[in-house]
């Protein structure tokens, strides 16, 4: 009587012990998993460049590269930084100038270009959406046929969306 | 009453088996986390990610400078191999892990970047008219 019982207390402790070790393996496994989880968002936070400085910097061409807006002069090819060509002024240039990749171009940075003069009127990059996240504004001339005159450049900034 | 069984027969047994599985997992998830603390605290793989953004972040803007530059990164980057290529500026750790990261750049369309530099202390980027390049410093 008192072996049998022995037996069933023991099968009843092994059970209990395999459920404990399937329980623990479970929770370990999670664990770890999270751990790394957390090592990697902790790497991605320190290395993380602020939207505004990549912004920024990606912005730089926009009024001083003649292969984005920049006004160059057709015969001396001297290019006038911050002198914005209207002629240039369209989604043909943008293209050019700052072209995302079409499958991932909506995780990058996008961006939707407006003058004060012209309010009515923008120029936008190919995976731009309207999902504005902040706004920059930049003083700048113009030049207009052979006209120049002092503007502001609004530059619409659309960052990862995904 | 058998000694020898005291600690594996029994619910006393069975109750120490576990506190005993119990303080080795918790042990484990300390040398665990400490490795990593302190991989992390030589923060070589971050160090080397920085690096990578910064150089991304320099050819972005040298497309925003009209004429030719020749920028130098002002830090000792002996430790790491760099590569740029369709778009993006890779960095090698090629001792032990083998650990690579990458950071993208976009250009316009008539511009083109590239180089390698392979365990060079000073790295240059130069730019003339619509290439970027990068290469070790004269």
């Amino acid at each position: 009587m008192n072996r049998k019982g022995e037996g069933q207390e023991s099968s009843f402790e092994n059970a209990q012990t395999i459920i404990f070790f399937t329980v623990m393996m479970f929770a370990i496994t999670i664990l770890v998993f999270t751990f790394i989880f957390l090592l990697n968002s902790y790497e991605s936070g320190l290395t993380a460049v602020p939207g505004e400085f990549k912004a920024e910097v990606l912005s730089l061409r926009f009024i001083n590269s003649p292969e984005c807006f920049a006004y160059q002069d057709p015969e001396t090819k001297r290019i006038f930084p911050g002198i914005i060509d209207l002629n240039k002024f369209n989604e043909k240039q943008m293209q050019a100038c700052y072209k995302t990749n079409e499958q991932t171009g909506k995780d990058e940075m996008n961006f939707r270009l407006q003058l004060e003069s012209t309010l009515d009127y923008s120029v936008k990059t190919n995976k731009y959406f309207n999902a504005d996240k902040f706004t920059m504004a930049k003083s700048v001339i113009v030049r207009d046929k052979d006209q120049f005159k002092t503007d502001k450049l609004f530059i619409y900034v659309q960052e990862g969306l995904i | 009453m058998n000694k020898k069984g005291l600690i594996f027969n029994g619910k006393k047994g069975y109750s120490i088996l576990l506190t005993i599985f119990e303080l080795l997992v918790v042990i484990a998830i300390i040398v665990m986390v400490n490795v990593k603390a302190s991989s992390y605290a030589k923060s070589d793989p971050i160090a080397q990610k920085t690096i990578a953004n910064d150089l991304a972040l320099m050819i972005d803007a040298l497309v925003g400078f009209p004429g030719n530059v020749l920028v130098e990164y002002p830090k000792d980057v002996s430790k790491y191999s760099f590569l740029v290529s369709s778009g993006k500026v890779v960095a090698l750790n090629t001792e032990g892990a083998n650990v690579r990261k990458e950071s993208k750049f976009t250009l316009p369309d008539n511009y083109d970047a590239g180089g390698d530099v392979e365990r060079k202390a000073r790295l240059c980027v130069r730019k003339t008219t619509n290439k970027i390049f990068l290469e070790a410093c004269p």
